[in-house]
């Protein structure tokens, strides 16, 4: 049985898409509007705001991308088929660590029936790119912890731990999350 | 200018001090024999010797004070409530403790940044030369990362935070995985990003000289310069208040009192299965998967093991108010049994108490406050501070003669 933890952390900060999501996006559509300067930047600015943040990828709330899983460093993913009609993308690579041993780093990705990720863990010399892979869910500045790092909010439930050089961890959306699932069978990674 | 004055100073009134000292440090010695808490005082200490001391805000966190000086003068500072952590490699200090103006690092004119990733989140700031000094030990150049949250870290670094947190001022990484260099990641930073990464500091391997990486301190020592041990004194599952000392001894088998006799050697090595890719040992315990590794880390404040929920015998252990266990019946008596790579092997009973019973207590030292280690992963066991109280720890470090072990 998962355990249902509260609250932790002080500053359950809410939604906060932010810059990232913006700049990537402003990026990636600049060739779409370029009549002029001043209609290209209005454009970009719009689309930044209403359009991009959905079609971001391989984040929480968000189709999975295996071109935004390179972007993250990894360009070998598995696909496997999970009971309910869900999708698991297992994402790995080699790499060396402080020591001179090679680690296999991975992240795993979990999509609903509808195809959009929900659910992912990680396992690995330093954390992931959080700052993706939560879609801006990360509550910023995230208060210090040495130990644990435990945090429950309403669109995201985040538990991070492990030591240095070994860095475990796992994050949901609870309001995604399809009925029956069994979160820690699908989230294990070997 | 001869012996026979120097006798006439020493004579009844002085002899009288001295007595009333003798009985000052009998009776002092007496009451620090009680346990934890108290109102005893610190406990003395050697040269190479500091305070161990309990935060008193906090549960289980253990600190001591550290001074920095620009290098080559004697402008210092002396900074109080510093972490000492067993679990990193490397002095940290938050920014808002320090108003020492230490010389930045720099490589190529450009200002050397770390990004330095614990495992539940990371601390960015600058990097700056200074000369700490730890004890009585000489003072000793090496680099120290500064932690600002209010700059931008790059994104390869995630989210940092500073490690301002509860009174901390910073962190003192004197352990695991047992080098001299932190393995940090590291930048060139500008007013208008981190592009780069600076060659003096870009590493792989744990062997080598990098003249711009954050470095454990004691491994520049002249001498005690193979490890340290940390002494914490024994607890009733009750816990203890502040002021609760204990001890931390730099070097091993190089002074008369940091000698391993009597502690029990858990080698590392990577060609252990636990050893290979973290540096930790074989671990079995209570409601773990077979297969398990541990590590020692006194900068956890609990022991973490397990996913929340499982029972052991009659027992059933779930977590409450967040963060802790609050099994059944409580103190709930739990096993660990560690394995060197050498093959040693101790079996450690501890012990959980139910955090509900102890969330108002004035006690801020508890050797016994546990919680789940991730939501997934049953087969590590970290050994935070709880493990400490009560004995003495040994961090040996990776040299040229010296394979890292634990010991205790």
């Amino acid at each position: 049985m998962f355990p249902m933890l509260r609250d932790r952390d002080p500053c359950a900060s809410p939604l906060s898409f932010g810059r990232l999501a913006l700049r990537k996006g402003g990026q990636s559509q600049s060739g779409l509007l370029c009549t002029s300067r001043r209609i290209f930047w209005g454009g970009a600015f719009f689309l930044a705001l209403f359009l991009l943040p959905k079609t971001a990828g391989a984040a929480i709330g968000q189709p999975f991308s295996s071109r935004e899983a390179a972007r993250l460093g990894y360009s070998h993913v598995a696909t496997a088929s999970l009971p309910g009609s869900l999708t698991a993308y297992t994402l790995s690579r080699t790499v060396t660590n402080p020591l001179g041993h090679e680690v296999t780093e991975r992240i795993r990705e979990v999509a609903g029936p509808d195809g959009v990720v929900f659910a992912l863990s990680w396992s690995g010399i330093h954390p992931p790119d959080l700052g993706r892979l939560l879609g801006g869910r990360l509550p910023s500045p995230l208060p210090f912890v040495r130990g644990p790092r435990i945090l429950s909010q309403p669109n995201l439930e985040l538990r991070m731990g492990g030591s240095v050089l070994h860095a475990e961890g796992s994050a949901w959306d609870p309001r995604r999350i399809p009925p029956g699932t069994n979160l820690p069978a699908i989230l294990a990674l070997p | 200018m001869n012996a026979p004055d120097l006798r006439d100073l020493s004579s009844f009134p002085l002899r009288l001090l001295g007595r009333l000292l003798a009985l000052f440090l009998l009776f002092s010695g007496i009451a620090s024999c009680g346990g934890g808490g108290g109102s005893s005082g610190p406990p003395a200490v050697s040269s190479n010797q500091m305070v161990v001391s309990l935060l008193s805000t906090q549960w289980n966190i253990p600190t001591v004070s550290v001074t920095l000086c620009i290098p080559g003068t004697t402008t210092c500072q002396t900074v109080d409530n510093i972490l000492l952590d067993t679990g990193s490699v490397g002095l940290r200090i938050s920014h808002a403790a320090l108003s020492l103006g230490l010389p930045p690092v720099s490589d190529g004119g450009s200002e050397v940044d770390e990004c330095y990733q614990f495992s539940s989140g990371s601390v960015f700031g600058p990097v700056v030369s200074a000369d700490v000094v730890l004890g009585g030990e000489p003072a000793v150049t090496v680099d120290v990362q500064v932690s600002n949250a209010s700059l931008t870290p790059p994104s390869s670094c995630g989210t940092a935070s500073s490690v301002t947190s509860g009174g901390v001022n910073g962190i003192l990484g004197i352990g695991y995985p047992f080098t001299q260099y932190d393995g940090g990641l590291y930048y060139l930073c500008s007013s208008s990003g981190c592009p780069s990464q600076p060659s003096c500091s870009t590493t792989q391997g744990s062997t080598g000289t990098f003249p711009c990486q954050v470095a454990n301190p004691v491994f520049s020592f002249p001498s005690d310069n193979n490890g340290i041990l940390l002494s914490l004194p024994s607890l009733s599952s009750e816990g203890a208040p502040a002021p609760v000392y204990g001890t931390l001894t730099f070097g091993l088998n190089t002074q008369s009192d940091n000698s391993l006799s009597g502690l029990t050697i858990y080698g590392i090595s990577a060609s252990n299965s636990c050893g290979s890719n973290d540096s930790f040992i074989e671990a079995s315990f209570t409601g773990g998967a077979s297969g398990s590794c541990g590590f020692l880390d006194s900068g956890s404040n609990g022991l973490f093991f397990g996913t929340g929920t499982f029972k052991s015998g009659s027992e059933t252990f779930t977590v409450c108010n967040t963060y802790w266990y609050c099994p059944s019946s409580s103190p709930a008596p739990i096993s660990l049994t560690l394995t060197g790579a050498n093959n040693t092997t101790g079996t450690f009973s501890l012990s959980v108490i139910d955090e509900n019973n102890i969330v108002n207590s004035p006690n801020i030292a508890w050797n016994d406050l546990a919680g789940p280690y991730s939501a997934s992963n049953d087969s590590t066991f970290d050994a935070g501070l709880p493990f400490f109280f009560g004995r003495t720890v040994a961090v040996g470090y990776q040299t040229e003669s010296q394979n890292p072990f634990w010991a205790f």
